[in-house]
């Protein structure tokens, strides 16, 4: 009986043993499958992901342009594309007149037609050129190079040019707030204002008074007729301007500026002889601008003031003094709207006028159909102890330009 | 003590003087590429912007203060194209010949970008136009990643040292654009590269939509920017002024028209009656534009439809949360998905 109870208890154990040897190996063969699975799918994986990316990168190429027949063509005679750049301005007006004898008749003039020229000249330098036909003819405006670093912070401009007096003698009229110059300038400086050849330095100063500092060093020839010698030049003339630039804050400027001039005039004495005067002019001007930098379209605020001074040696005892100046405000109402008032006093220029005065009075309006064209609608109250009567002139003014034209005003 | 708080100040002010000098000084036009230099260039350079992040970068006055910037500049970076047609005027102001076109201090951050909108008619007939295409690249986020490398280049170019810190800056800067853009999923399975390219070609989302990875559809491994756009993707805009084509480009939205009639031409009465008059054609129900623009006249329009007016800065810093560009386009995407909503609320 014991001898049974210990056989049956080995076959027990062998069975089992066997039994757990099967499952052991079932369950190894699974393990194996699953991960042969595993790999399959891995790789089914991979080839599916390999065939998105390289369907991605077909689309992402672009279409290949079908290979043509080609005409060959040269372009040796058609560099235009490197002229320099060119664009017109225009400028005409319709005028009532109260004093025709002043102003002109009443009636429609076409005033000016502008060329304008610019361009890089080489890696150094660059030009600019205005070319005005007027009915009167043709003139030349402007035309100058600018070596811009002639030495640190220093450019060099030379040719003819619209000098640094102040601030609105720089501008040419077409873009001046006004349909013209203030009467100060136009008295004091002549008619078209300080605009003669020679060389400007101009040089950005490191910023001591102010957010920019600049002074401005011109030498040229005395050929302004009413200050210095005319076409009988012979001395140069020499301004001296100096700019300080306020930021007040990031929508307001403030800028002060004085200038000076010092030449030589050239009048015959009455015995025959040259008497070779002296002119000296003295300027001051004063602009505060308020723009706010997310709304300039639509809002803007400028006033601007400028003095001018002449004292001219005409003989050895007779000079003349002329003191003059203005001061305008304007207002930007939205994109199309500006309006503004300027007000303008003068001595005019001639020997003896310390009793003499003239004012005007100048509201003007102006519509801004686009960057390029605007329409200003000006009046001009002009009076003073120098006329018999006072004289209203109302002028409906159009100024176009086409073309690449911009101003460098700020 | 006295004597020697001074020596002490003297110091700080002159090593400060010292190491600022060590830096690169670099001006930027726009506000936005000034955050994108900085993420390259970081603590190696110093950045200033002329253009405020609010501002209409048309039409800046050439300002002497600003022509003082530029005469410390060693890289000067600017669009490179008619957008800012006042830098010219400035850089001669500068007088620094380093910065000028084709100099080793100029960058122009548009090169490499596709340009869209280019004019097949030049005539002032068309408004303001823009004779290499539509300047407003900075609307595309992608963009930034080529702006990055121009800027770059240009920082190199002008510290060649510190390349190997730059190049990596840039690395981490398009990857950042990229996860942002795609989201991190989409872009650890298929790279920013290829993504890129797929969306500038406007067949990314086709692309997603018809693939499937993974038994799942590839559009749900979109994340970021892209998928957050979804809800307004080809749903119906105006916009003020054409500054949002390249927005347009990669989130699919339809522009049917602008405020202005033609760019820079202010809108007339006429002009407004025949855009309201498409709008409810079109069923639009938002207007899109920068916030420089007339506030009241986006208003009106929208008064005058039920729709909803989106008037967001276009570029960095141009309002209170928009710091950085990712911070910005974030904004640009919340504001129009919650004007769509309101929209399609009413």
């Amino acid at each position: 009986m014991k001898r049974n109870i210990v056989v049956l208890m080995i076959f027990a154990f062998l069975f089992a043993t066997a039994k757990s040897y099967a499952q052991n190996a079932d369950s190894l063969k699974i393990k194996e499958m699953e991960k042969r699975i595993e790999k399959l799918e891995k790789k089914q994986q991979q080839s599916e992901f390999q065939k998105i990316l390289s369907e991605a990168a077909a689309a992402s190429e672009e279409k290949k342009v079908e290979k043509k027949t080609k005409v060959f063509k040269s372009g040796q005679r058609s560099l235009q594309a490197i002229n320099p750049e060119m664009s017109f301005t225009g400028e005409g007006y319709g005028q009532y007149s109260s004093n025709e004898s002043e102003t002109g008749t009443s009636g429609f003039y076409f005033r000016k037609l502008g060329l304008h020229i610019a361009g890089g000249l080489d890696p150094f330098s660059f030009m600019k050129a205005a070319v005005e036909f007027s009915p009167e003819g043709v003139e030349l405006g402007e035309a100058y190079i600018t070596w811009t670093k002639f030495i640190p912070a220093v450019s060099l401009t030379a040719g003819k040019f619209r000098q640094q007096f102040g601030v609105v003698n720089r501008w040419h009229v077409h873009a001046a707030d006004q349909f013209d110059y203030p009467l100060a300038l136009t008295t004091i400086l002549g008619e078209d204002g300080l605009n003669q050849i020679g060389v400007s330095f101009d040089w950005l100063m490191p910023a001591i008074t102010a957010s920019a500092n600049e002074l401005t060093l011109q030498i040229t020839n005395g050929q302004n007729e009413q200050l210095f010698a005319g076409s009988t030049f012979s001395f140069p003339s020499v301004l001296a301007h100096f700019k300080n630039y306020y930021d007040i804050n990031r929508n307001t400027y403030l800028e002060l500026g004085l200038t000076g001039v010092y030449g030589s005039n050239r009048v015959a004495t009455s015995v025959g002889d040259d008497f070779r005067g002296r002119t000296i002019l003295g300027g001051a001007d004063l602009t505060l601008s308020w723009e706010p930098v997310n709304q300039s379209l639509y809002h803007s605020f400028v006033w601007r003031s400028e003095l001018y001074y002449a004292n001219k040696e005409i003989s050895a005892t007779d000079r003349i003094k002329a003191l003059g100046g203005y001061s305008y405000f304007e207002y930007r109402f939205n994109e199309w709207w500006q309006a503004g008032f300027r007000f303008d006093y003068t001595q005019p220029f001639i020997q003896n006028n310390s009793d003499k005065e003239i004012r005007q009075f100048v509201p003007y309006i102006t519509w801004q159909q686009s960057h390029w064209v605007r329409l200003r609608l000006q009046y001009n109250y002009l009076d003073g102890n120098v006329f018999e009567k006072a004289t209203g002139t109302v002028r409906l003014q159009m100024v176009f330009a086409v073309g690449p034209h911009k101003h460098d005003r700020y | 003590m006295k004597k020697l708080n001074i020596y002490l100040l003297a110091f700080l002010m002159l090593s400060g003087t010292i190491f600022g000098a060590n830096k690169l000084n670099v001006v930027t036009t726009l506000t936005t590429y000034a955050n994108i230099a900085k993420y390259i260039g970081k603590d190696k350079i110093t950045v200033a912007s002329i253009v405020a992040g609010d501002q209409d970068a048309h039409f800046v006055r050439p300002k002497p203060s600003y022509a003082v910037l530029l005469s410390k500049a060693d890289v000067f970076v600017s669009t490179g194209l008619d957008l800012e047609l006042w830098v010219p005027t400035l850089v001669d102001m500068s007088k620094n010949d380093k910065i000028r076109s084709g100099q080793i201090g100029f960058v122009a951050a548009s090169d490499g970008i596709k340009l869209l909108e280019k004019p097949s008619v030049l005539s002032r007939s068309e408004g303001g136009l823009h004779i290499y295409g539509n300047p407003h690249i900075t609307t595309n986020p992608l963009n930034y990643k080529i702006i990055a490398e121009n800027i770059e280049i240009g920082l190199e170019k002008n510290d060649p040292e510190n390349a190997g810190f730059y190049e990596a800056n840039l690395k981490e800067f398009k990857h950042m654009i990229d996860v942002h853009t795609f989201g991190e999923k989409l872009v650890a399975l298929m790279g920013g590269k290829l993504l890129t390219k797929l969306a500038n070609n406007g067949n990314l989302i086709d692309f997603l939509r018809s693939h499937n990875y993974q038994g799942k559809k590839m559009i749900d491994f979109l994340g970021g920017w892209l998928k957050e756009g979804m809800p307004f993707r080809g749903r119906k805009v105006v916009a003020y002024h054409k500054n949002w084509v390249y927005f347009k480009e990669l989130f699919g939205i339809e522009i049917i028209g602008n405020v202005e009639p033609k760019p820079g031409i202010p809108p007339s009465p006429k002009h407004v009656e025949e855009l309201v008059s498409e709008m409810r054609k079109n069923n639009v129900k938002v207007v899109l534009a920068a916030n420089y623009f007339d506030e009241k006249k986006v208003t009106d329009i929208c008064n005058k439809v039920g729709a909803v007016p989106v008037i967001v800065p276009i570029y960095v810093n141009g309002a209170p949360g928009t710091e950085d560009v990712f911070k910005l386009v974030n904004l640009w995407i919340t504001k129009l998905n919650e004007a769509f909503k309101i929209a399609d609320q009413k």
